[in-house]
């Protein structure tokens, strides 16, 4: 018998005897994974595939611990209910089955918090408001999450299994979600990263934030900061609106389109994307950048003490708050009409460059 | 041996190993075999029971590409060997007394 083909077995049996317990599949999870690395720690050592196999208990035996280990009233095996991973991820701690996996809540003071880090994969993630303090996740077989609290620092991290045989056996896909509820006003910052799945924040105001994800979405509404507030992401759509930041605000994307409306940074405002259009409208900010390339630029109100624009193969358009003679404007295109002189004075430094493409901004009386 | 009695003596077995050292499921029953016999869902089993109680740690580490589970005693652990040495202890002088008393007059 190969490896496999005994890890299958003891899984299929497992499966068997658990079946109808919700909260099977962390236990099954684990036990295999146990017996994988048994394996694989024999074979590294120098046994073949066979004597190895041969080594360890057969699946029989193994579940008929389980129903020893856990028998129930009817005699079916029933597997404990998960208990909190970590013991020093502190925080009260309730889970419910959910799906095939088992979804994980922890409640904190939120005095007690000042830094959030998330390090996530494959999964959303959700920052909204709401009573107190709390981070939501879901653990199924496809990996695991660390939880850490250390003095005010909260980590949570999710580390995928070994060679992702349960991925493959019971094809787990991309669920699970991570959600972090803030209370309202809360002091403290957030580092968050993801892949391939969306971000959405909503409502919330704390001192930084800085979310990242790839191939995927970020929605971002009534968000406030004391500090920085960074957006980023690849190959997915940025919308904000009504955003507020002490310090820089910077928005980030590839390939996507960026649409932004009532942003306002005292450090500055920075949207860049690549091969998609930006659409802003209402943004204020120390400075204003606003860029992409292969695409159009739709710039309304935008207030700033200097504001660049500049994309490559698509037209520049857009109302600016003030009358033309206040900016100082340096415009360039190639093949397209422009309505701005290529240079004039001002105090406000308004630089506007494309190729193969129109330019043309309105200017408030 | 009576199950629960060898049950209990496993479990401090397994907790002693890894006073050496944080240990993994593989070396654990590997370093135990010439004094005990521990089968690969009993040492499971007590692992699993061990972090349920905070007797022992357990993170995930890679090793060679691949994550290994890495066991590590606590304080509870430790606090867990003394007090089962003292309950051995108090077994031991009981069985002293046992021999004495029961089996030293035989003799005579």
């Amino acid at each position: 018998m190969t490896r496999n083909e005994y890890l299958i077995e003891l899984a299929m049996k497992l499966e068997n005897a658990f079946r109808g317990d919700e909260n099977a599949y962390g236990e099954i999870k684990g036990m295999v994974s146990f017996y994988q690395e048994m394996l694989d720690d024999m074979i590294e050592e120098g046994r073949s595939e066979e004597e190895a196999v041969a080594a360890m208990e057969p699946a029989d035996d193994v579940v008929e611990r389980i129903r020893h280990e856990y028998a129930t009233a009817d005699g079916r095996a029933a597997a404990p209910a998960p208990e909190a991973p970590g013991q020093d991820a502190g925080g009260r701690v309730t889970s419910r089955s959910e799906g095939r996996g088992t979804a994980v809540r922890r409640e904190y003071a939120p005095e007690e918090i000042r830094t959030i880090e998330i390090n996530d994969m494959n999964h959303s993630l959700t920052v909204i408001s709401g009573t107190g303090l709390s981070l939501e996740y879901v653990e199924d077989p496809a990996g695991q999450y660390e939880v850490q609290k250390l003095g005010g620092r909260l980590c949570l991290r999710y580390r995928p299994q070994g060679r992702g045989f349960l991925g493959q056996l019971f094809n787990f896909g991309r669920s699970g979600r991570v959600v972090l509820t803030l209370p309202e006003k809360w002091d403290g910052q957030i580092e968050a990263r993801t892949s391939n799945a969306p971000i959405t924040v909503q409502e919330v105001s704390l001192r930084a934030m800085n979310l990242r994800t790839s191939n995927a979405r970020i929605a971002a509404s009534d968000v406030r900061t004391a500090d920085r507030l960074t957006l980023g992401s690849s190959n997915g759509a940025v919308q904000a609106e009504r955003l507020s930041a002490g310090g820089e605000m910077e928005l980030i994307t590839g390939n996507a389109r960026l649409i932004a409306s009532e942003l306002q940074a005292g450090g500055g405002v920075k949207a860049t994307t690549s091969n998609g259009a930006i659409e802003a409208r209402n943004i204020q900010g120390a400075q204003v950048r606003l860029t992409t390339s292969n695409a159009r630029i739709s710039a309304e109100m935008i207030s700033a003490g200097a504001v660049t624009l500049t994309t490559s193969n698509g037209s520049i358009s857009g109302l600016m708050p003030q009358p033309m003679e206040r900016y100082a404007i340096t415009s360039r295109t190639s093949n397209g009409r422009s309505n701005l002189p290529a240079a004039s004075r001002g105090e406000i430094p308004l630089d506007v460059r494309t190729s193969n493409g129109s330019i043309h901004l309105e200017f408030m009386e | 041996m009576d199950t629960q009695l060898k049950r209990g003596i496993l479990e401090v077995c397994v907790l002693a190993e890894l006073c050496r050292g944080q240990s993994y499921g593989y070396r654990i029953q590997k370093d135990l075999a010439q004094y005990v016999t521990l089968s690969e869902s009993a040492l499971y089993h007590i692992l699993k029971r061990q972090e349920q109680a905070g007797q022992v740690q357990a993170a995930s580490v890679e090793h060679e590409g691949r994550l290994r589970r890495m066991y590590s005693i606590t304080e509870k652990g430790r606090a867990r060997l003394t007090e089962f040495r003292e309950q051995w202890q108090e077994v031991g002088r009981a069985i002293e007394f046992i021999e004495k008393a029961a089996f030293q007059n035989d003799e005579e």
